[in-house]
C-alpha cells in the first residue's frame, strides 16, 4: 500500500513539473522542425499567439477552450501560410506578414471569432440544457404527486411529512365538510 | 321465535305478550299450578283459534333457565311430558327485559298435590300403578335413554293427565329453572340438599328417580310426619336412618309399593333402583332392595364443632364449618389416631395423608386451613358435596353457583381459588361417576385452569364461567336487559341496542368474547386475533367479522343498525388499502352494504385478502418508482443549484465542434481559392 502511494506521488509530480519522454521527444522535434522551417514557425508562432495566451491562461472549466479558438485562429492564419509558401518561403516574407497590420488583424479576428463562438454557443447550450433540467424536475415532481395522488403520503416513505404538510392544508375543508 | 321487536309494535293490548306470529301469553291469568320456582305460568293461547289453549312459562336469566336443553327436551315423544310448543325470547312487559319463554300445549289438570304438600288424590292402587308409576317408570326411561335429566320432578308438579283424573298424570316443566335449583330439601339427596340452591349441580337419573321415590310417598301418604321439622332436621335424621325411614316413619303403605319406595329411596346411588328395576317391578318381579349398609362406628369419639362424632359422616359434616379445629386436630394428630386406633380403617388413614402432604406443599396448613377441612370433608365422607370458605356446592353444581355470583355482582375471586386448588377435580374423583364422565369433567376443568392462566379478552374467568355452566346466557353487562343465548338472540339483542345511537363499534366486551368463544367457538376462533390486538383499528375489524360470522351463520335478517354502527368506525380499516381510489371504491362499496343492513357483506369486502395482498404489492412498487424519482430529482437539484456552471462544458464542447467545422470550411475554401488560382490576399 505504502509503495503504491509513493508511485501515485511521483506521477504527480512528474505531471505537474517535468514533461514526459514522449513530450520532450515531440518537443525536441518540434524546437527542430521550427528552426528547420524557420518562415512558417514564425508566422505561426506570431499568428497563434491567441490560441497560445488562450492555453496560458484559461483556468480549467472557465474561460474559452482553446480548441475552439485555435480552431478559428489556425483558419485565419491558412491563407497567409499558402501566401508565404507560395511566396519566398523565407524569413524576410514571414516578417512582412507578420509586421502587415491588416494580415494580423486578420488573422486574430478569426481568432476573436473563435472567443466569440465559445462564448455564444456555451451560453445557448448550457441555458438549453438548464432549461430542461429544469423541465425534468417538473416532470418528477409531478410523477411523484401523481403517485401521492394514488397511494397516498405513505408512498414517499421518508419524506411522507412534506406530503402529509400538503394532506393537512386540505383537512381543514374536509372537517368542514363532516360538519 | 325472536322477533320481540316486531311483535312490540304491533301493537298488542297491555296485557297480551305476543309469542312468535299467533301466540299471545296474557299477563292477566296466572296459572299458578304450573310455576317452577321463580320461574311464572300464564295462560296463553292462539289468536287463530282461542280455544287452543297453551301454558307459557317465564323464565328471567337469574334462574338459569335451560335453554341448551330444549331440542332434547322436545325430543322426548312419551305422552306424559307437557309437550313443549316452542319457546324462545320475549320483552316482559313488567320489567321492560328480556325473558326466556317456554310454551307448553295446555290439558293439563290439577297438581296431584297441592303448594301446600296436601295431597287430594283418591286413587286405589291399581290406578296409582297404571295412572302414576307406569308412565313415569316409562318417561324416567326414556329419559335415561335420551340422556336428559328433569331436576324438578316432585309431587306438586305432577298432575293428573285430565280434569275427570281418569288420564295417566303428566309431568310438569322441567326447563324453566336450574336442575333441582327450585326442589324442596326433602326431594335432594342428602348431597345435593346440602348444596347451595345453585350448586346442586344437574345430578344423574338416579336423582330423578329419588325424587320420584319422595314424590311417591308425598301422594300416597295419609300423613305428613315431617311436616313439623325443618329442613336441616330431615337432612340429619336422612343421614342417621336413611330417607326411607325418615319418610316412611309410621306411614301405612301397601306392602308393593314400600318394596318400590326402598329401592328408589336408597340413599346410596350406587344401591338405588335403576329404571330397569322400577320396570322389573312393574312387570311383577319380585325384588329385595339392598338393605342400607350398616354405618361403622368408632371405638371413642372424637370431637369437632361442639359435637362428639362415633361416625365418619357426621365428622365431615362438622370438618367442613370448622376449619380451625380440623387444623387442631390434624396438627396434633388426633384425627390421625382417631381414623387408625379407633375407626381402624387402613384406606382412610392413607388418604388422610394424602391431604395432609397436599396442603403441607401449598405451605402453611394454618394459612391453607380452609382447603384442608374442605378436602378433609370429602375424605371423610365422599359423598359430601364441597364445602369451601363457607359455600357449599357440588362439582357439577360450580357453574350456575359461578352464573349467580356473577349476576350478584359478587367477588368473583372465589371462584378461581376453587379452580386453581384442583378442588371440583378433587370431588369428582371422590365421587362414584363413570370413567366417560370423569374424563370429561376433569377436561372442563382443566380447561378452566388454562382459560384463567390468560389475560386475553374470551379467555379468565368469564370464559370459565361459560364452559362450567352451558346454561347460562351471556351476562355481560351491556345485555343486562337482554337474554342473549346464540346467535340469532344475540344478533337481535344488539341490532335493538344499536338503535339508541349511544353504541361504538367495539360491541363485543369481554363476558360476551368468553360466552361467544364457548357457543360459537367457530366463528370467535376466527377474530380472536384482532379483538385481543391493542389497535383499535384491528379490535373494530374482529367486532365486524364476528358479526357478519354470526349473521351468516343464523342466516339472519339484515342488521342495519349495527352496521350503521360499525360504518361510523371502519375509517381507521379503510386505510388497510393503500390505493386511495380503490379504498373510495371499498368505502362505497361498504356504505351500500351497511345501508342494506348486511355485515357479512361489509366483512368480505374489508377481508378481502386477495385485493389487500394485491394492493400491498402494487403499493410496495409505487414506493419503489417514488425512490427512484426523488434520487433523480436530487441529482437534478444537486447539478442545476449551480446555474453558471451547468450545462457549461456540454456548451464548450459544442462551440468547439462549431469553430472546428467552421475552420475547416474556411480552410477548405482557401486552399481550394488558391488552387484556382484565386488570390485571397
Amino acid at each position: 500500500m505504502a509503495k503504491k502511494g509513493k508511485k501515485t506521488a511521483k506521477t504527480k509530480k512528474a505531471k505537474a513539473g517535468k514533461l514526459s519522454a514522449k513530450g520532450r521527444l515531440l518537443l525536441i522535434v518540434g524546437i527542430l522542425l521550427g528552426v528547420v522551417f524557420l518562415p512558417t514557425s514564425t508566422l505561426l508562432f506570431i499568428g497563434l499567439l491567441p490560441t497560445i495566451a488562450s492555453f496560458l491562461f484559461s483556468i480549467r472549466g472557465k474561460g474559452p477552450r482553446t480548441s475552439t479558438v485555435f480552431a478559428m485562429n489556425v483558419a485565419g492564419c491558412v491563407p497567409f501560410v499558402i501566401k508565404l509558401w507560395s511566396g519566398g518561403n523565407d524569413f524576410d516574407a514571414a516578417v512582412e506578414i507578420v509586421t502587415n497590420p491588416r494580415y494580423m488583424s486578420v488573422i486574430y479576428t478569426a481568432a476573436a471569432f473563435g472567443y466569440m463562438i465559445d462564448w455564444v454557443v456555451t451560453g445557448i447550450v448550457s441555458s438549453y440544457l438548464y432549461q430542461r433540467g429544469v423541465s425534468r424536475m417538473k416532470a418528477i415532481k409531478n410523477s411523484q404527486q401523481n403517485l401521492v395522488k394514488n397511494w397516498g403520503a405513505n408512498v414517499a416513505g421518508g419524506l411522507q411529512s412534506q406530503y402529509e404538510d400538503s394532506d393537512d392544508k386540505k383537512k381543514p375543508q374536509k372537517d368542514k365538510a363532516d360538519q | 321465535m325472536d322477533d320481540q321487536d316486531e311483535n312490540d309494535a304491533k301493537g298488542v293490548g297491555q296485557n297480551l305478550v305476543p309469542f312468535g306470529q299467533f301466540i299471545k301469553i296474557d299477563t292477566s291469568r296466572r296459572m299458578q299450578g304450573f310455576d317452577n320456582g321463580n320461574s311464572l305460568a300464564y295462560d296463553a293461547y292462539d289468536d287463530r283459534n282461542k280455544t287452543k289453549k297453551f301454558i307459557a312459562i317465564i323464565s328471567g336469566v337469574e334462574v338459569l333457565p335451560r335453554w341448551s336443553a330444549t331440542a332434547m327436551y322436545d325430543n322426548l315423544n312419551d305422552t306424559s311430558f307437557l309437550r313443549l310448543v316452542g319457546s324462545g325470547v320475549i320483552r316482559w312487559p313488567a320489567d321492560g327485559r328480556q325473558k326466556y319463554v317456554f310454551m307448553y300445549q295446555s290439558g293439563a289438570g290439577e297438581p296431584l298435590v297441592d303448594a301446600k304438600g296436601n295431597a287430594n288424590m283418591h286413587w286405589r292402587h291399581p290406578e296409582v300403578t297404571a295412572l302414576l308409576i307406569t308412565p313415569m317408570a316409562r318417561m324416567l326411561k326414556e329419559m335415561k335413554e335420551k340422556n336428559f335429566i328433569h331436576g324438578s320432578i316432585r309431587a306438586q308438579n305432577i298432575f293428573y293427565g285430565s280434569a275427570d283424573k281418569t288420564k295417566p298424570i303428566v309431568l310438569g316443566d322441567p326447563l324453566a329453572v336450574f336442575p333441582h335449583s327450585t326442589q324442596k330439601s326433602v326431594y335432594l339427596t342428602i348431597d345435593r340438599a346440602l348444596a347451595e340452591p345453585y350448586g346442586r349441580g344437574v345430578g344423574s337419573i338416579a336423582d330423578d328417580i329419588y325424587a320420584f321415590g319422595v314424590s311417591l310417598v308425598e301422594i300416597l301418604r295419609k300423613h305428613n310426619h315431617l311436616a313439623q321439622m325443618s329442613d336441616e332436621e330431615i337432612l340429619i335424621r336422612k343421614m342417621e336412618s336413611g330417607t326411607y325411614s325418615t319418610l316412611i316413619g309410621s306411614e301405612r303403605f301397601q306392602a308393593t309399593f314400600l318394596e318400590l319406595l326402598r329401592g328408589v329411596l336408597h340413599d346410596d346411588a350406587a344401591s338405588r333402583w335403576t329404571v330397569d328395576d322400577i320396570h322389573a317391578w312393574l312387570d311383577g318381579a319380585r325384588m329385595n332392595p339392598p338393605a342400607m349398609k350398616a354405618r361403622k362406628k368408632a371405638n371413642r369419639p372424637i370431637t369437632v364443632g361442639g359435637h362428639k362424632h362415633l361416625h365418619r359422616d357426621t365428622l365431615a359434616l362438622d370438618m367442613r364449618n370448622n376449619p380451625d379445629e380440623v387444623v387442631k386436630i390434624v396438627e396434633n394428630g388426633e384425627l390421625g389416631q382417631w381414623i387408625q386406633k379407633s375407626m381402624n380403617n387402613k384406606n382412610l388413614y392413607d388418604e388422610y395423608q394424602r391431604v395432609v402432604e397436599r396442603v403441607n406443599s401449598l405451605g402453611s396448613i394454618h394459612e391453607n386451613k380452609d382447603y384442608l377441612a374442605c378436602q378433609m370433608a370429602l375424605v371423610m365422607f365422599p359423598q359430601l358435596p364441597i364445602t369451601f370458605k363457607g359455600r357449599t356446592f357440588t362439582y357439577d353444581g360450580l357453574g350456575a353457583m359461578f352464573a349467580q355470583a356473577v349476576m350478584g355482582n359478587e367477588n368473583l375471586d372465589y371462584f378461581r381459588q376453587v379452580l386453581v386448588l384442583n378442588i371440583p377435580d378433587f370431588a369428582v374423583a371422590t365421587s362414584r361417576v363413570g370413567q366417560n364422565d370423569l374424563m370429561l369433567q376433569v377436561k372442563v376443568f382443566e380447561s378452566c385452569r388454562s382459560a384463567l392462566r390468560s389475560q386475553k379478552a374470551g379467555m379468565g374467568l368469564e370464559k370459565c364461567l361459560y364452559l362450567l355452566c352451558k346454561s347460562a346466557p351471556c351476562l355481560s353487562a351491556k345485555l343486562k336487559n337482554f337474554f342473549v343465548y346464540g346467535d340469532a338472540s344475540a344478533l337481535l339483542s344488539y341490532e335493538t341496542m344499536c338503535k339508541s345511537g349511544k353504541e361504538h363499534a367495539l360491541l363485543l366486551d369481554r363476558h360476551a368474547m368468553a360466552f361467544f368463544s364457548v357457543h360459537i367457538p367457530g366463528a370467535m376462533d376466527k377474530c380472536v386475533h384482532d379483538l385481543n390486538s391493542s389497535d383499535k383499528n384491528r379490535q373494530v375489524a374482529g367486532n365486524l367479522r364476528f358479526f357478519a360470522l354470526m349473521q351468516k351463520h343464523a342466516k339472519g335478517k339484515p342488521m342495519p343498525e349495527i352496521a350503521n354502527v360499525m360504518l361510523g368506525s371502519l375509517k381507521g380499516l379503510y386505510k388497510r388499502f393503500n390505493n386511495l381510489e380503490m379504498r373510495k371504491r371499498i368505502e362505497e362499496g361498504v356504505t351500500d352494504a351497511a345501508k342494506k343492513g348486511d355485515l357479512a357483506g361489509m366483512s368480505a369486502i374489508l377481508d378481502d385478502e386477495m385485493s389487500i395482498r394485491r394492493d400491498n404489492k402494487a403499493f410496495e412498487i409505487a414506493k419503489k418508482q417514488f425512490q427512484i424519482l426523488q434520487s433523480e430529482y436530487d441529482q437534478y437539484n444537486r447539478k442545476l443549484s449551480d446555474k453558471k456552471s451547468y450545462g457549461v462544458v456540454n456548451g464548450k464542447d459544442a462551440a468547439a465542434i462549431v469553430a472546428w467545422t467552421i475552420s475547416t470550411a474556411i480552410t477548405f475554401m482557401t486552399v481550394m481559392a488558391f488552387l484556382s488560382g484565386y488570390k485571397v490576399f
